[in-house]
């Protein structure tokens, strides 16, 4: 059981690592970005492909950042803009399109063989808790997960950029009449919710014993959302506590024989339960405020 | 046939509608008038189905519908016009009539799914019910029509269309007069009568059409900050002290007179239109051919009933409408087609109706992002902010709470302040009377007239009087054009009356 | 063209006709795997108009459907394998397991709404694939659930017009749907639903009708999916297909019954005609991308149309073919100008 805990809070940070991105996205347009998922992919496909042609590790990386970097820019460019002021489903829909796209063409470039692709850091044991070891691996991921959740509360709490963008959620009029530009906010939240995506697909891949077309979305992107509801979807703090505590969820019910056995699939189940219980008994999520959503403002249409 | 026996609405604080009470008689027109946000649409609402009181109780023909969904209202007879017209958009005039007859048809859903024949009969027979109406109305021919494409006039019509489709009993029409022109009006109060006569209804109406209300009801309510100001017959309530002084703000004795010195034009408006809409979804427009000047380091103050166009005028200076006619210089510039940001880097600055702070921000934060198109300059910043702070000390010791939690004057007073952190010459304010008490009006203006000394041209846009000892011209709009300007002297208590009540003085 | 005349009667009976040799007469022509595609795409037709009350009719979206599918699919493999009913009998059964089925997750929609409903029917989809689709006694676990054909349809030709048969069904009461005062009800709570609720229709009674009328079809589609190919198997309603159900009925285009038609058929023959088209041969002809199997061709096209029709042409196919639609009931054009004055009669 507390090895459940423990397997659970190491799953939970890669979910929490994609939470964030769909939360920066949705606190930012309001908008459910089902390509969260395929930027990682991407950029797992990028870093393996550099490291196998002989680059060096850390630069592979980078290249793999870049990488969901230009596929987050391109999305915006020709998906989110052109449909700007369309109602928030519509972005879902042509979002979730993108997702097929990707899963497509890493299936045509890439062929669908599970890869596998080192980690970044070597050492295996560094920690043994609860006489299961945690890797440098593991703990490079909950420890990025963690400075990530700080930084981006600090960037809305203190830049002017951060600033501007919870603007533009929270009164998209008064943001146009304060003279700043709703484009080149969405370039940015794109390009970086992108990069956040490609850092969790990276980091995770090495852990999940293998990858292959669509890795990140089929195995993560739904409980993914998950964290991020539960964590009222806008609060990035909120994202990681949601992804440990789905994480947490998953494992256990893999552990307990009573779910594994009788109950095929169980982690997915577990899953939708948890969502619809959040959604119907207390949709501002666990660390949201007492009353109601706080969606960021609807398009006037 | 219907009561609303003290009703109250609070949402979020703030209290929309207190101990409100309204008696409908049947086949009476009952008028409810009252400044903007009164809580007027909200009593509807209420009525309705759309939203439960907090407290107090609706009657329905002595049955209590307190707790009814409005579907089942609608059931019950009651049919309600829309002020953004009720109609399905995208859809013709003949799917919404037949919309409109969703309870008078006879067959069940299932029937109708499995295609029973006696749903092709029944089908039948709501189509010509939908086309005896169109021809009572003076539709024929509009049927296959997309409501669409439609003028303003007409679709309102064909809402009535729909209204009477549903069989009610009781009608509630919000603002019907607006948008028309004064024929129109006639036109619509003779049509009301006829309809009332022939479909045996009640109508209970919203209006700001004080003379139109006068001509057609036989009872009126004035509301005004949620609670019933004075109910009676037309005349008795528009010259009823308390009306008049709801519409028009106190009666001032001495006004405070232009500046001597003459003053070049900052803003010359040439022979504009704007409507709303693009392509076939425009409606009719809303200021058409209209000119005036803004003079430098003038206080200007727009005039004008809900509707009249004053916040379009507003937004057509700010750059979030454009113009399909005419143009707009500024400072000598030609700023037609310039955008909204780039108007606030030439000094432009609109601070919109309804406040429009960043709820979940700070009064700090708000104020920096109003300083966006100097956000680099951090000694520049801090000057202004000082400025501001110097204006509204209010806030000084808020600088760290929540815009959504402060009370309605901080908030306009955050919401002046910020667009002073962009250091405008052009200072737009829409409304910034709306919902606070006259004490609270008077000390935000007094701060406009602080920050006038300064050099900042404004304009306001209000309903009532309150601004106008701070103004040097006032200019009355009326759809859409100028029926008055002159300066704040000239432009008295009494002419206002006449103008909005309809009645001399 | 007008109307009326003799030309216009002989070729609007040569387009007809045209159609109906297609649809009718070609199949028989070819050989009985052939037939096997040509069935799934009616089949894909039915699915499309089903998910087409959701999304189009009520503005529901789901992103679970192939879970309404496969649930049909399965118990009607259920039924006729395991309990040996007969076909008719099983068919019976599923829709009223798809209709209860949807009638739970519309009862979640009236609480959850918009976006958040779409994530549900994700998840929930997600659950049907890795989950119930895997419950070994019901469908086989992971080798799968055998299906036989009805005895009277044996023949993968007779199968064909069986499943033409439903289709035409399906068309017949999405017809009465939208021609009877639920379709307006439903067009009225998807617009504005102020506006619905004035007019006396029950937003959670149309919703709940709508949600129903989609589960029984889809379901109907996944029994008749599930003979067509004698067995089926949990792996074979992924993530995937239920993007791919919502590509082609948008992509189809929204509420438009011939639009969803050929958009749906469109899909389930993109791999068909890529091959047969040699389109796969043209492009692993460019030498710097790799070869292209035509069963990815979906995956790849989908997207793209999708993303095109929603910013360039939203009314899809459905709104390229009304023109078409238009001219065969020879209906005239709309009007564009009108005459009005002020107060008196309209003209249009």
């Amino acid at each position: 059981m507390r090895q459940a805990l423990v397997i659970g809070v190491v799953a939970g940070s890669g979910y929490g690592l994609i939470a964030l991105g769909l939360v920066l996205v949705y606190k930012s347009s309001g908008i459910f970005n089902f390509a969260q998922g395929e930027f990682g992919t991407v950029a797992v496909f990028a870093l393996w492909g550099a490291h196998s042609a002989g680059v060096p590790y850390g630069v592979a990386m980078l290249l793999g950042l870049g990488a969901a970097l230009a596929s987050g820019l391109v999305t915006e460019r020709f998906v989110v803009r052109p449909l700007f002021a369309a109602p928030r489903v519509t972005l879902l829909v042509a979002t979730a399109g993108v997702s097929l796209f990707a899963i497509g063409a890493e299936l045509w470039l890439g062929h669908s063989q599970l890869r596998f692709v080192a980690p970044a850091l070597g050492r295996l044991d560094r920690m043994s808790v609860f006489g299961f070891h945690v890797s440098d691996q593991r703990l490079l991921v909950i420890a990025t997960l963690v400075a990530l959740a700080v930084a981006g509360a600090a960037f809305f709490a203190r830049t002017n950029l951060g600033l501007a963008v919870l603007g533009l959620s929270q009164n998209p009029l008064a943001t146009e009449l304060m003279g700043i530009s709703a484009e080149r906010l969405s370039r940015f939240t794109w390009g970086t919710a992108a990069v956040l995506g490609g850092l969790g697909g990276i980091l995770s891949a090495p852990l999940a014993g293998g990858f292959g077309p669509g890795f990140v979305t089929l195995s993560s992107l739904i409980p993914a959302f998950t964290a991020a509801v539960l964590g009222g979807m806008n609060s990035l703090p909120g994202a990681l506590v949601g992804g440990i505590v789905v994480g947490v969820a998953e494992s256990v019910t893999v552990s307990s024989p009573l779910f594994s056995e009788h109950v095929p699939g169980a982690p997915s189940v577990v899953v939708f339960a948890l969502l619809v219980a959040v959604l119907t008994f207390r949709p501002q999520g666990l660390l949201g405020p007492r009353s109601g959503l706080t969606a960021p403002a609807e398009r006037a249409r | 046939m219907l009561e609303v026996e003290g009703c109250t609405v609070n949402f979020g604080g703030i209290r929309a509608l207190y101990d409100v009470s309204v008696a409908v008689g049947e086949l009476e027109i009952v008028g409810i008038i009252g400044p903007n946000g009164a809580g007027k649409t909200t009593l509807f609402d209420v009525i309705n189905g759309f939203r439960k009181p907090d407290g107090g109780r609706v009657r329905f023909r002595g049955a209590d519908i307190t707790s009814l969904p409005a579907h089942q209202r609608a059931a019950a007879g009651m049919a309600r016009a829309f002020q953004n017209v009720g109609l399905i958009r995208g859809a013709t005039v003949r799917t919404n009539l037949l919309a409109a007859e969703h309870l008078a048809a006879r067959y069940s859903a299932t029937a109708g799914l499995l295609g029973l024949p006696a749903t092709f009969a029944d089908e039948r027979r709501l189509s010509q019910r939908a086309e005896t109406l169109t021809g009572i109305l003076g539709l024929s021919g509009l049927l296959e029509r997309d409501v669409d494409g439609l003028p303003y006039g007409v679709l309102k019509r064909v809402e009535l269309g729909a209204v009477l489709a549903t069989d009610p009993d009781l009608i509630l029409l919000d603002e019907p007069t607006s948008g028309l022109g004064p024929g129109e009006s006639d036109t619509f109060a003779a049509m009301l009568v006829e309809l009332r006569r022939t479909f045996g209804l009640t109508i209970l109406m919203i209006e700001h059409n004080v003379p139109f209300v006068s001509d057609v009801c036989d009872y009126v309510y004035c509301l005004n900050f949620g609670e019933v100001l004075a109910e009676g017959k037309p005349h008795e309530v528009r010259n009823h002290p308390e009306v008049v002084r709801a519409y028009l703000g106190d009666e001032v004795d001495s006004w405070l007179l232009g500046a001597e010195k003459p003053r070049d034009p900052l803003v010359v408006v040439d022979r504009v239109q704007v409507s709303y809409g693009t392509g076939h979804h425009r409606g009719a427009p809303v200021l058409r051919d209209l000119s005036f000047e803004v003079l430098d380091a003038e206080r200007l103050v727009v005039l004008g009933l809900n509707g009249a166009g004053k916040t379009t005028t507003l937004a057509m200076l700010a750059g979030l409408l454009r113009p399909e006619r005419g143009s707009i210089c500024f400072a000598g510039q030609d700023i037609t087609n310039l955008t909204a940001a780039e108007r606030v880097a030439l000094g432009i600055t609109l601070v919109p109706e309804g406040r429009q702070v960043f709820p979940g921000l700070s009064v700090d934060h708000n104020l920096r992002l109003g300083a966006w198109m100097h956000r680099h300059d951090s000694r520049r910043i801090a000057e202004s902010r000082e400025r501001v702070l110097r204006v509204f000390p209010q806030l000084a010791p808020r600088r760290s709470q929540l815009a959504g939690t402060l009370s309605g004057g901080e908030q306009q007073m955050l919401a002046i302040g910020r667009a002073l952190m962009a250091s405008p010459r052009l200072l737009l304010i829409d409304e910034a009377s709306l919902g606070l008490s006259p004490a609270i009006t008077q000390s935000v203006f007094s701060m406009i007239d602080q920050i006038n000394s300064q050099g900042v041209t404004v304009v306001l846009v209000e309903q009532g009087t309150a601004a106008l000892t701070h103004a040097d011209r006032a200019m009355i709009l009326e759809r859409g054009q100028i029926v008055h300007r002159g300066t704040g002297a000239e432009t008295d208590h009494a002419s206002l009356r006449e103008r909005y009540l309809g009645t001399p003085a | 063209m007008n109307g009326h005349s003799t030309v216009g009667w002989i070729a609007r009976g040569t387009a007809v006709g045209g159609i109906a040799a297609l649809v009718l007469v070609f199949p028989l022509t070819r050989s009985g795997i052939e037939v096997n595609i040509f069935t799934e795409a009616v089949i894909y037709a039915i699915i499309g108009l089903s998910l087409n009350v959701l999304l189009g009719y009520a503005g529901q979206i789901s992103l679970g459907h192939q879970a309404f599918v496969g649930i049909g699919a399965f118990t009607s493999a259920y039924m006729t394998s395991v309990h040996e009913q007969n076909f008719v009998a099983a068919l019976g059964v599923t829709m009223v397991v798809g209709a209860v089925q949807a009638l739970l997750l519309g009862v979640v929609s009236l609480r959850i709404t918009g976006l958040y409903f779409a994530l549900v029917t994700l998840a929930y989809g997600r659950m049907a694939e890795n989950s119930l689709f895997n419950i070994t006694s019901f469908t086989g676990g992971s080798t799968g659930q055998a299906a036989p054909k009805p005895a009277a349809f044996a023949s993968d030709y007779r199968y064909y017009y069986l499943c033409l048969a439903v289709l035409a069904i399906v068309l017949f009461i999405d017809w009465r749907l939208t021609s009877t005062k639920t379709g307006r009800a439903l067009l009225a709570i998807r617009q504005d639903p102020r506006v619905a609720a004035s007019f006396g229709a029950s937003l959670k009674r149309y919703t709940l009708i709508a949600f129903v009328t989609s589960g029984v079809f889809a379901s109907v589609a996944g029994a008749l999916l599930a003979h067509n190919t004698t067995s089926v198997v949990s792996s074979q309603f992924d993530f995937r297909l239920a993007l791919v159900f919502v590509i082609m009925t948008v992509v189809g285009g929204l509420r438009s019954r011939a639009g969803v038609v050929v958009g749906s058929v469109f899909f389930a023959l993109t791999d068909y005609l890529f091959d047969r088209l040699h389109l796969s041969v043209a492009i692993n002809a460019i030498p710097v991308l790799p070869d292209l199997s035509p069963d990815l061709a979906p995956l790849v096209v989908g997207p793209l149309l999708l993303i095109f029709t929603l910013t360039r042409h939203p009314g899809g196919f459905g709104e390229m073919l009304r023109p078409f639609g238009r001219w065969l009931r020879r209906e005239p054009s709309p009007h564009t100008e009108i005459d009005l004055r002020d107060g008196e009669r309209v003209h249009a």
